[in-house]
């Protein structure tokens, strides 16, 4: 009896681990397409859309940068939007995590994205827009979600790259395109930024899940060697900045409405100098 | 005198000493009975989605029991990889077996270095407490993680020492094992969730799932395999292949 009590025991915790992952919400709705089709579609949308280039006139320029806003509700994103307008960023980075994968998530998020918005936009794919075949909604609404664009000012020109870590992996395709680009291309550019969802460092205990080891030591590698000024990630809902050799990992907080930290981040680009300031949309 | 060997000791192994003194404990705690040394070897064949193409690791373990006491020891060196370094890691353990009731529990302190290139290494420390019964085995612990830089990095990249190191405390350690017999059978095999390995220990959120067996060739030897999944993401519920490694070794107890 005792016996058959401990296999209870240790079966029950290793549903509990397996499952640590699950949201109250949740229910597993695992994807249906690969990274490598997620990728090899952005890079046929890349095909036809030409590489954005952002032209300044000084050497300074800021971008502000948002993740996991999770509609729902779009008190938040709605704050966001409003500063983004009145201040005018160069640009602005939608990190992951939009909505919750249903359309209908996609439809509000949309629909609060004003249609004649000038402010040049980028979006990449997190997580939670995979579910429930998220991946199709968000590939007609916002395209590719593996692409560099670049801001050229008076002192240079940087080059930024948006991965799609959505799947938690960059999966073998993405990973031979972003090393490609990474040594054929980055010398010819001032600071090189990466834009993905998905956090590299763990600097707390949370549900999400990272990248596995394998592939994270391989990418910081790959970053150290190719002088990766800055790593700009979302994910874990909690803003973070860690210099490890020459990249500064940046995670920022979550713009999820309900959430006291909620907020986003500007990149600030001055004569060149990287900066960051987190800003919390309830102050 | 002892205690300035002690920290030169961690000091040339960039063991801090918590960690260090964890390790201690166990191996200076009173040992008896007979001594048994033993010896296992096992080659690694695998691939995964960013390791452009199949690599192939070794690893050679020497372990010495005395009575409930063991000390394991263990080095491994890449024979086909795409990163230019032969040494990819090696590590200490000292474990102490008892019993509760009729349950055997096996307690293991360990310090793990492990190179995944020519500039990047980690250092894992920490403890785990091992339960077997008839067909289960359960593992759980905990580890101190430290990436750094080695030598090579911080001289070419003059890489600044507060840019040097990024801790993680506290980390999940589990391993889940069902076996279709007992542990004291001629052969064996089973299933097995866990996010770790021998020189590798994964966020408690990626487990990896294992199928293993193994074969007594007689009483001292016995041959054993491995098959490795390994996916991504799946508690994020966006399971994603990720590579497999295969393994096969032999153990030997003198």
């Amino acid at each position: 009896m005792e016996f058959l009590m401990n296999q209870r025991l240790l079966l029950m915790l290793a549903i509990t681990l397996l499952l640590s992952g699950c949201s109250k919400d949740n229910i597993p709705v695992y994807l249906s397409e690969s990274v490598d089709t997620r990728f090899t579609e952005s890079m046929n949308w890349n095909a036809n859309h030409p590489t954005n280039e952002i032209n300044v006139e000084s050497d300074d320029y800021t971008i502000f940068t948002m993740a996991d806003c999770h509609i729902g509700t779009t008190s938040n994103l709605d704050k966001f939007l409003n500063n983004a307008h009145s201040l005018k960023p160069t640009a602005i980075i939608i990190d992951g995590d939009l909505t919750g994968g249903l359309s209908e998530d996609y439809t509000v998020f949309e629909d609060h994205f004003p249609k004649d918005y000038v402010i040049p936009s980028f979006f990449l794919v997190g997580n939670h827009d995979l579910w429930y075949n998220g991946w199709s909604e968000f590939y007609k609404r916002f395209g590719s979600s593996s692409y560099t664009f670049t801001v050229r000012t008076s002192g240079g020109t940087d080059l930024f790259i948006c991965v799609d870590t959505g799947g938690n992996t960059l999966g073998k395709l993405q990973t031979e395109w972003l090393t490609q680009i990474l040594q054929s291309e980055r010398s010819a550019y001032r600071r090189c930024i990466i834009i993905t969802h998905i956090n590299l460092f763990r600097h707390r205990h949370t549900e999400s899940t990272n990248l596995v080891e394998e592939e994270l030591c391989s990418l910081l590698n790959l970053f150290t060697v190719n002088k990766v000024d800055m790593v700009i990630t979302g994910h874990d809902h909690n803003a973070y900045a860690e210099e490890f050799g020459v990249t500064t990992y940046i995670q920022v907080d979550a713009l999820e409405d309900g959430l006291s930290n909620a907020g986003y981040m500007k990149l600030e680009v001055k004569n060149g100098i990287l900066g960051y300031k987190f800003v919390n949309v309830n102050e | 005198m002892m205690k300035n060997i002690f920290y030169r000791l961690l000091e040339c192994y960039s063991l801090n000493a918590s960690g260090g003194l964890f390790i201690l404990l166990l191996l200076i705690a009173p040992v008896n009975l007979s001594a048994q040394p033993g010896f296992m070897i096992y080659a690694d064949c695998a691939q995964t989605v960013i390791s452009d193409g199949l690599y192939m690791r070794s690893a050679y373990f020497g372990n010495y029991e005395l009575g409930d006491y063991r000390l394991n020891a263990g080095i491994q060196t890449n024979l086909i990889n795409r990163n230019d370094i032969n040494l990819s890691g090696y590590c200490i353990e000292a474990l102490r077996a008892f019993k509760i009731k009729k349950t055997q529990i096996e307690l293991k302190g360990f310090w793990l270095w492990t190179a995944s290139s020519e500039f990047l290494k980690e250092i894992n420390y920490g403890g785990l407490v091992s339960m077997n019964l008839n067909h289960f085995n359960m593992k759980i612990g905990t580890n101190f993680r430290t990436y750094s830089f080695r030598r090579k990095a911080l001289r070419i990249y003059e890489i600044r020492n507060k840019e040097n190191r990024v801790h993680e405390i506290l980390n999940v350690m589990y391993s889940f094992s069902y076996n279709i017999k007992s542990s004291d059978c001629k052969w064996n095999a089973g299933l097995r969730l866990t996010n770790m390995d021998l020189f590798m220990i994964n966020q408690e959120t990626n487990p990896y799932i294992n199928l293993n067996g193994y074969f007594k060739v007689s009483s001292r030897v016995s041959l054993f395999a491995e098959v490795w999944y390994k996916s991504a993401g799946a508690t994020n519920l966006n399971s994603n292949y990720f590579g497999y490694l295969i393994r096969g070794g032999i153990k030997w107890n003198f």
